[in-house]
């Protein structure tokens, strides 16, 4: 073994030497035993600190953490939208879709009231496109397109991911019940209302908190909808 | 159905994200749930056991507080690892000064220069925990964690070619400390 070729066995084993040196190296590995030991010794050294559990803590940190957070949010531009696995029942959506529908209106009236003329910028075509099920994703309008490309990222990932829901329930239309389908369009649209006026909403007072709030939990009532519709077009 | 639409761990944990940012703290717990091991690991195995629970505290909510300026560009736990490896190095800077006045450490270097019969035994752990602070963070960053040495670099301040030597060295410890 000799310092100039065992200093570079690590490198040899990650794959860090120029083809030149590895090839030389090689050659030195086929005369010498140390060094052939050595690096199957590091060998199985990487190989062990790959396959090292995680150090889970022992006790939940959380509590302590969640104690910590500040009490207010801090503004911000992010919404959400998908998360968790639904568990409502097509009827149920029904209902809470209308329930949103009068909340959402009830917003933007209050917002019109406020500052009628802050609530003038078109709202988002992504967001406010029907979502017709027996249809895949239409191509953008142009003003769809422009609007899509001015966006901020959450505004493209929640388009995205409509987009993705619409063609996997296309995928698996056949299998859903003309009667669902039919309550699934009616509730789309509904919910799509919501989300064009809780976006308006923000629009016009982009500060407010509580409305991007409002806003992000329209746009994940959609997603969640669309994903228990795939789901049940996924199951037959 | 060729995919599951439901099966969506990386879509959910960017979602999770944006309502983390949004101020939705049970999104947060559930990115907490999620990464918590993780960062546990990198905190116990960068600075020490003793530390890691509050280094982990620590971390997480630095990140709710500058969630905000996650804006997506890579996965949220890139974003969350990143900023974790950050904080325990500018940690274990502060406290190595610290402790250098309080207690000599007894670190892999010396105990590799003086065999006893428990170090062949000693667990990989254990013997990681005793390797000089640059090695053992090169290590950790680049055998268990699986980062470039390119990034290790850029995190820690130092060149690439320093930190090869350092992991070279830091195996080197290891291997004399394992009887490997």
């Amino acid at each position: 073994m000799t310092d100039r070729f065992s200093a570079r066995l690590s490198e040899y084993l990650d794959g860090d030497l120029t083809e030149r040196d590895r090839r030389e190296l090689e050659r030195h590995l086929e005369g010498c035993s140390e060094c052939r030991d050595t690096l199957a010794s590091l060998t199985d050294l990487k190989a062990r600190a790959q396959a090292l559990p995680r150090i889970a803590p022992a006790t939940d940190l959380w509590p302590q953490i969640a104690a910590r957070l500040p009490a207010t949010p801090r503004p911000s531009r992010a919404s959400s939208w998908l998360g968790r696995r639904l568990s409502l029942s097509l009827p149920q959506m029904a209902g809470m879709a209308l329930g949103l529908m009068v909340l959402s209106a009830g917003i933007a009236w209050w917002m019109v009231g406020r500052a009628p003329w802050l609530v003038t910028r078109e709202p988002s075509a992504a967001a406010g496109r029907p979502l017709a099920v027996g249809s895949g994703p239409a191509a953008p309008s142009p003003t769809e397109s422009s609007t899509i490309a001015s966006a901020s990222f959450v505004d493209a990932r929640y388009d995205a991911t409509i987009a993705e829901l619409q063609r996997t329930l296309e995928q698996g239309r056949d299998r859903l019940d003309p009667k669902t389908i039919r309550v699934l369009e009616k509730n789309l649209a509904i919910i799509d209302r919501a989300v064009t006026d809780a976006r308006r909403a923000v629009d016009a007072d982009p500060s407010s908190v509580y409305l991007r709030e409002h806003l992000a939990s329209m746009m994940k009532q959609k997603v969640d909808l669309l994903r228990q519709a795939a789901v049940l077009a996924s199951q037959g | 159905m060729q995919r599951d639409p439901v099966a969506s761990t990386a879509g959910e944990e960017a979602v999770d994200a944006m309502l983390a940012a949004a101020g939705d703290t049970r999104a947060f717990e559930r990115l907490y749930r999620l990464h918590v091991a993780r960062i546990h690991s990198l905190s116990s195995r960068m600075a020490g056991a003793e530390d890691a629970n509050d280094l982990t505290q620590e971390i997480f909510v630095r990140a709710w507080n500058k969630l905000s300026t996650f804006r997506g560009e890579s996965a949220f736990g890139t974003w969350l690892y990143r900023l974790g490896i950050n904080l325990i190095l500018s940690h274990r800077q502060a406290r190595s000064v610290q402790r250098a006045r309080i207690e000599p450490g007894q670190e892999l270097d010396d105990i590799a220069t003086k065999p006893a019969a428990t170090d062949h035994h000693m667990d990989f752990d254990g013997a990681i925990a005793k390797l000089p602070r640059g090695a053992r963070q090169v290590f950790v960053l680049h055998d268990i964690e699986g980062y470039r040495h390119e990034e290790i670099a850029r995190m820690m301040r130092i060149t690439s070619g320093t930190s090869k030597a350092q992991l070279h060295r830091a195996r080197l410890l290891l291997r004399a400390a394992l009887g490997a």
